[in-house]
C-alpha cells in the first residue's frame, strides 16, 4: 500500500516548518527526500514515524507498517557492543553469526565486539545502518545515513541498503544528489 | 606488555595501602595524644583502653545478640525504602499525578529531625520496633528522589528508537532504563546506607530498646562507661562499612548489565 502525506503543516512557536506538503511514497520502492538545510526534512521524517504530530493534514497507509530507521544520531546503546546493539531490534532466530556477516559485508568485522563509544563516527553510523536493515521491517525510514562515510565505504554501504531494502518501502533524507542517484531512487525536493 | 604493566602497577598498589596504614597511625596517635592531654578518663579513653573493652565484649553473648538486633531491624528497614522507594519512583515516573502527591509527603519527610519522628513512633508502636521505622523514613525519600532523577535523565533520544523498534518492556529495561538509573540508585544506596545506621542507632537511644545497641549505649553514657561508649561507636561504624561493602558487592551484577551485555541473551526474551 503506497504511504500519502496530505497537506501535512506543522509549526514550532511562531516558525512554520511545513506547510501544506503533499506527497506519496510508492510501496516497494525508494525515495529520497532532498532540499536545502532547515526545510523540515527530519520532522517530516518524525512525523511519519509518528513521534511528532503535525498541526494539520493526515497521512494515509500507515496501517500495519513496522518501521525500522536510522536516525540523524546514531541512537546505539553506547556500552554495548555493535552486536549486542544489534541483536536489540532483532527477531530472536537471528544468531550472532548472522549478524557478524552481515558486519562484514559493511566492513565492520573486526569491530563487532567493541563497545559502540569506542568506535568512530562512520563505524557506528555503519552499526546503525546494519540495525536498521536486520530489523523486521517494511518501511524504511533513513535520515542521511551515508554522513561521515568516505567514498569507497559509502559505495560500499549504499549497495548493501540496496540489497537489504529490496522490496521495502524506503524513504531517504540526504543533501547528496549523488546518494540519491546511486540508490536509484524517486527523487523528492522539499522547498 | 601485560607482565610489564603488572610490575608497574603492585609498587602503585603496595604504595596506596602503606599510605592508609601510615594514616591509621597517625588517627591513633593523634587520638592517644588528645587522651594524654585532656587526661581524663570520662571524657576521653585512650585507644588501648577501647581496644581491650572491645575484645571484652567479643565474648560476651548480649554483645551478639544486641548485634544481631539492631542490625535486622536497621536492615529490614533500610530494604523496604529501598522497595518501596524504587516502587513509588516508577509510578510517579508513569503518572504525573502520582509524583505531585508524594512530592509534599517525601519533603515532609525529609524535612523532620529523627527526634520528632522517634517521639511520635514512640506514641503508636513498641521501642522494639522503632529502628525498622526509622531506618526506614530516613531511607525511603532518598531513594525515591534518586530513581525518579534517574528515570527522568533517561535518553529520550533512545526511547524513541525503542519505540520506532518496537522494543518490548524487558528489551527497554535493559538496555535503556537501568543504565540511566543505575548511577543514581547506586549512589542512593550508599548514601543510605550510612544514613539507616546513623538514625537507626540514634532512635535506639532515644526509644532505649530492650537489647539494642542503642540500650548499651545509653547505658554507657548513663554510667559513664566511656571506653564501651567509643567500643560501641566502632562496632557500628564496622557494621555500617561492612554492610554497605556487601550490599554494593551484591549490586555489582546489576551495575555489569547495566553497563554491558555480555548475557547475549536479549533476542531470546
Amino acid at each position: 500500500m503506497d504511504i500519502r502525506l496530505i497537506g501535512i503543516s506543522k509549526r514550532y512557536n511562531n516558525n512554520m516548518v511545513l506547510n501544506q506538503v503533499n506527497l506519496t511514497l510508492k510501496e516497494g520502492q525508494m525515495s529520497c527526500i532532498m532540499g536545502p538545510s532547515g526545510i523540515g526534512k527530519t520532522t517530516l521524517l518524525r512525523i511519519l514515524m509518528g513521534l511528532e504530530r503535525p498541526d494539520s493534514g493526515e497521512i494515509e497507509g500507515m496501517e500495519g507498517q513496522r518501521i525500522a530507521a536510522v536516525f540523524q544520531e546514531d541512537r546505539l546503546i553506547e556500552h554495548w557492543d555493535a552486536i549486542s546493539n544489534v541483536k536489540l531490534v532483532c527477531d530472536k532466530d537471528v544468531s550472532d553469526d548472522q549478524i557478524a556477516q552481515e558486519f562484514s559485508k559493511v566492513d565492520l568485522t573486526e569491530y563487532k565486539d567493541k563497545p559502540v563509544l569506542k568506535l568512530s563516527g562512520g563505524m557506528r553510523r555503519r552499526v546503525a545502518i546494519v540495525r536498521a536493515l536486520l530489523s523486521p521491517s517494511n518501511l524504511v525510514i533513513m535520515d542521511e545515513p551515508f554522513k561521515g562515510l568516505d567514498t569507497a565505504l559509502k559505495q560500499k554501504v549504499i549497495a548493501y541498503v540496496k540489497e537489504k531494502t529490496s522490496g521495502k518501502t524506503v524513504i531517504c533524507v540526504t543533501h547528496e544528489r549523488d546518494e540519491a542517484e546511486a540508490l536509484q531512487a524517486n527523487v523528492i525536493l522539499l522547498n | 606488555m601485560a607482565r610489564e604493566s603488572n610490575l608497574k602497577t603492585k609498587p602503585v598498589l603496595l604504595n596506596r595501602w602503606a599510605v592508609r596504614i601510615l594514616v591509621i597511625c597517625f588517627w591513633l596517635l593523634f587520638w592517644e595524644l588528645l587522651y594524654r592531654l585532656i587526661d581524663n578518663e570520662i571524657f576521653m579513653v585512650s585507644p588501648i583502653t577501647v581496644i581491650q573493652t572491645l575484645w571484652h565484649l567479643l565474648g560476651q553473648t548480649y554483645f551478639w545478640q544486641a548485634i544481631a538486633f539492631s542490625f535486622i531491624r536497621i536492615v529490614l528497614g533500610f530494604l523496604l525504602a529501598v522497595i518501596l522507594g524504587t516502587f513509588l519512583a516508577i509510578l510517579s515516573y508513569q503518572n504525573w499525578m502520582i509524583k505531585e502527591l508524594l512530592i509534599p509527603l517525601f519533603k515532609v519527610i525529609k524535612a523532620t529531625p529523627v527526634a520528632s519522628f522517634v517521639i511520635l513512633a514512640l506514641l503508636w508502636m513498641k521501642a522494639g520496633n522503632l529502628s525498622v521505622l526509622i531506618s526506614f523514613l530516613m531511607v525511603v525519600p532518598m531513594m525515591y528522589t534518586n530513581v525518579l532523577q534517574g528515570l527522568l535523565a533517561t535518553d529520550r533520544k533512545l526511547l524513541e528508537m525503542a519505540k520506532i523498534f518496537c522494543l518490548g518492556k524487558w528489551k527497554k529495561v535493559k538496555a535503556i532504563y537501568l543504565p540511566a538509573v543505575m548511577p543514581y540508585f547506586y549512589s542512593a544506596i550508599s548514601v543510605g546506607l550510612g544514613f539507616c545506621w546513623k538514625a537507626g542507632i540514634a532512635a535506639e537511644v532515644i526509644g532505649i530498646p530492650s537489647g539494642s545497641i542503642g540500650e548499651w549505649l545509653y547505658e554507657a553514657k548513663i554510667y559513664l562507661m566511656t571506653g564501651e561508649l567509643f567500643a560501641w561507636t566502632i562496632v557500628i561504624i564496622l557494621i555500617s562499612i561492612l554492610f554497605e561493602n556487601i550490599v554494593i558487592h551484591m549490586l555489582k551484577p546489576l551495575w555489569f548489565t547495566a553497563e554491558t551485555d555480555k548475557s547475549k541473551d536479549l533476542g531470546k526474551n
